[in-house]
């Protein structure tokens, strides 16, 4: 109960900051990635600014063995990735580059924007035949 | 550029990067998860866990919150889309190779990158450069031409 419920605000945070930040909009990210014109440098600011922030906590939870409401974390393995993983994020870059969203932000307009809608049910289906048909091998 | 105008532009995108860093930062210290949205809508599609539940609230949360967002900030709403049969195609491409790659922005970037996760910096590195090219070539390259 309690888990579901902070879990829900987090969610709620996360999405106010995303359109705060104007993240859900297709222009900011694609500015963002403009290198070699127009650069708008808002999508760094805000990136840079929320690693600022998450540092924070992770200094926060350093020293403890365990976090509030589970029994212990379940972090990122250390590790070099392999070329799969390189190849899946050319793909997600190339059509988050393309499209100016990623799946954050595809959830948070999802209610908002129809074209949006179309692109998380299209998230959700790619999520879906990647733990069906990859996930495993 | 003076430093109120420098706050006019920036101030938003501070405060609303703050608010993504105290989201993460929470789901860290409550949860001990990293906060990243293709891997928590990865694990709508396996095996029901003891933590299916609230990361699937995380979610929701998402999408109520930007909902209830758009009615005091409707400039947060985009406006100016692709059409519905390229944001279908580019959707289907960002949540395969999200997952392909271990995770999107939030997880692999915001999270991943500060926990210092060489897999992650790199991840991060390579879907930046793959976007950045994308970019360079849809406005500067085709609409050139």
């Amino acid at each position: 109960m309690t888990r579901g419920l902070t879990a829900f605000l987090a969610g709620v945070i996360f999405a106010v900051g995303l359109g705060v930040a104007r993240l859900t909009l297709p222009q900011t990210i694609q500015g963002g990635l403009d290198f070699f014109g127009a650069w708008d440098p808002r999508m760094f600011v805000s990136l840079f600014t929320g690693m600022a922030v998450f540092a924070i906590f992770r200094l926060l939870v350093a020293r403890r063995t365990a976090p509030l409401l589970a029994d212990r974390f379940r972090l990122p393995q250390p590790g070099w990735p392999t070329p799969r993983m390189l190849v899946g994020a050319t793909l997600f870059g190339a059509a988050w580059g393309f499209s100016g969203i990623c799946p954050g932000p595809s959830l948070v307009s999802a209610l908002t924007s129809f074209p949006v809608a179309a692109f998380a049910v299209a998230m959700l289906i790619g999520v879906f035949a990647y733990e069906r048909g990859l996930a495993k091998r | 550029m003076n430093l109120s105008a420098l706050w006019e532009t920036y101030s938003a995108s501070i405060l609303g990067g703050a608010l993504l860093g105290l989201a993460a930062g929470l789901v860290l210290l409550l949860h001990g998860r990293v906060a990243g949205v293709s891997g928590m809508v990865g694990s709508l599609f396996e095996e029901r866990t003891h933590e299916s539940a609230w990361r699937a609230l995380y979610l929701v949360g998402l999408v109520l919150g930007g909902f209830v967002l758009s009615f005091f900030d409707p400039g947060s709403v985009p406006r100016q889309t692709l059409p519905v049969w390229i944001m279908l195609i580019a959707g289907f491409t960002v949540g395969f190779g999200a997952r392909l790659g271990g995770g999107c922005t939030s997880g692999h970037g915001l999270c991943g990158a500060t926990l210092l996760n060489v897999k992650s910096i790199i991840a991060t590195i390579t879907f930046m450069a793959a976007g950045a090219a994308v970019v360079y070539l849809v406005r500067h390259v085709w609409s050139a031409s």
